[in-house]
């Protein structure tokens, strides 16, 4: 199975500048999708986000894909205070 | 259209250095350190050889290091390889001597997605990570062949817009694409003296425009 939480925290921590701030979390919705949330130092958030959404978009993609194999379903967040 | 030709960007220079050590072991292990690569990453060279005292005390040697490819390239395999794993994909990063990552194993199919947009999101996000000097090459993603399949697709697809625009007499657009994708239709049409070609838009919307020639209100 893959774990969704270490892959987008594995990429989100090599994108910031401040790795120590990140922290990945993981929540089963009644629909039974997996969100996946990405809390980052304020000056990182455009840096996860990036340009009109590319990164955070990429990323959307990445762990998508990883769930293909099990047909679960997950979407990736960014938390914005 | 000048985003559209970063493919043929130079390959990033690989550095060496000079190291005088008893042993290459020594030599691969402080090479590693320094561009934080692994050892068995590292090609030496022995360049001399001073035996002390006739080679009963072991030797002095000066070994030139270097990585067996551009350290981005082979950071960008140590990244891909971790991701993959994180991934539950199997498929193995594979580098080839022109700053491709062929990823090769039976999750082909997984990691290519559809349309190649989860090749491309790695792609991305590996350059994003380990690729900072932009005016080299990119690392590139393959698997399973799927660039050159690609880049079949595409000749055939801009040879039919190209007839399709020549019959409409005005421009017709294609599909958003990545930079490479773009060049390939680019480059498919660029003896077809009845049509030219331009890019639009901006990233990641940006697609390729194909006008005929006749078209009169088509300004180059």
């Amino acid at each position: 199975m893959p774990d969704y939480v270490d892959l987008v925290d594995l990429i989100v921590k090599k994108l910031v500048t401040n790795p120590d701030d990140v922290t990945v979390t993981e929540a089963r919705s009644d629909a039974g999708v997996i969100l996946i949330t990405i809390k980052v130092a304020q000056e990182d958030i455009g840096r996860v986000i990036g340009k009109k959404g590319s990164t955070i978009n990429a990323i959307r993609h990445v762990a998508k894909a990883a769930s293909i194999k099990s047909g679960e379903r997950v979407d990736v967040d960014v938390k914005e205070d | 259209m000048a985003r559209d030709r970063d493919e043929q960007a130079p390959l990033p220079e690989i550095d060496c250095a000079v190291l005088e050590c008893v042993s290459v072991e020594e030599a691969c292990a402080r090479g590693a350190q320094i561009w934080d690569i692994k050892p068995s990453d590292i090609e030496a060279k022995i360049l001399t050889e001073d035996k002390k005292f006739f080679g009963l005390l072991g030797s002095n040697l000066r070994v030139e290091v270097c990585p067996f490819a551009p350290v981005s390239y082979i950071k960008s395999c140590y990244l891909m390889n971790d991701i993959l794993e994180k991934m539950d994909l199997d498929l193995i990063p594979e580098l080839t001597d022109d700053g491709m990552i062929n990823l090769v194993g039976e999750d082909a199919g997984v990691v290519i997605g559809r349309y190649g947009e989860t090749l491309k999101a790695l792609e991305y996000l590996t350059n994003l990570i380990c690729h900072y000097d932009t005016s080299t090459r990119r690392v590139r993603l393959d698997c399973g062949g799927y660039r050159e399949r690609r880049e079949q697709t595409l000749a055939r697809l801009a040879e039919s817009v190209a007839r399709e625009a020549i019959r409409k007499g005005g421009p017709v657009s294609l599909e958003p694409m990545s930079s490479w994708e773009r060049r390939l239709v680019h480059i498919a049409l660029r003896d077809n003296d009845e049509v030219e070609t331009n890019s639009t838009g901006e990233e990641p919307f940006r697609r390729v425009v194909v006008h005929p020639i006749s078209d009169s209100s088509y300004q180059a």
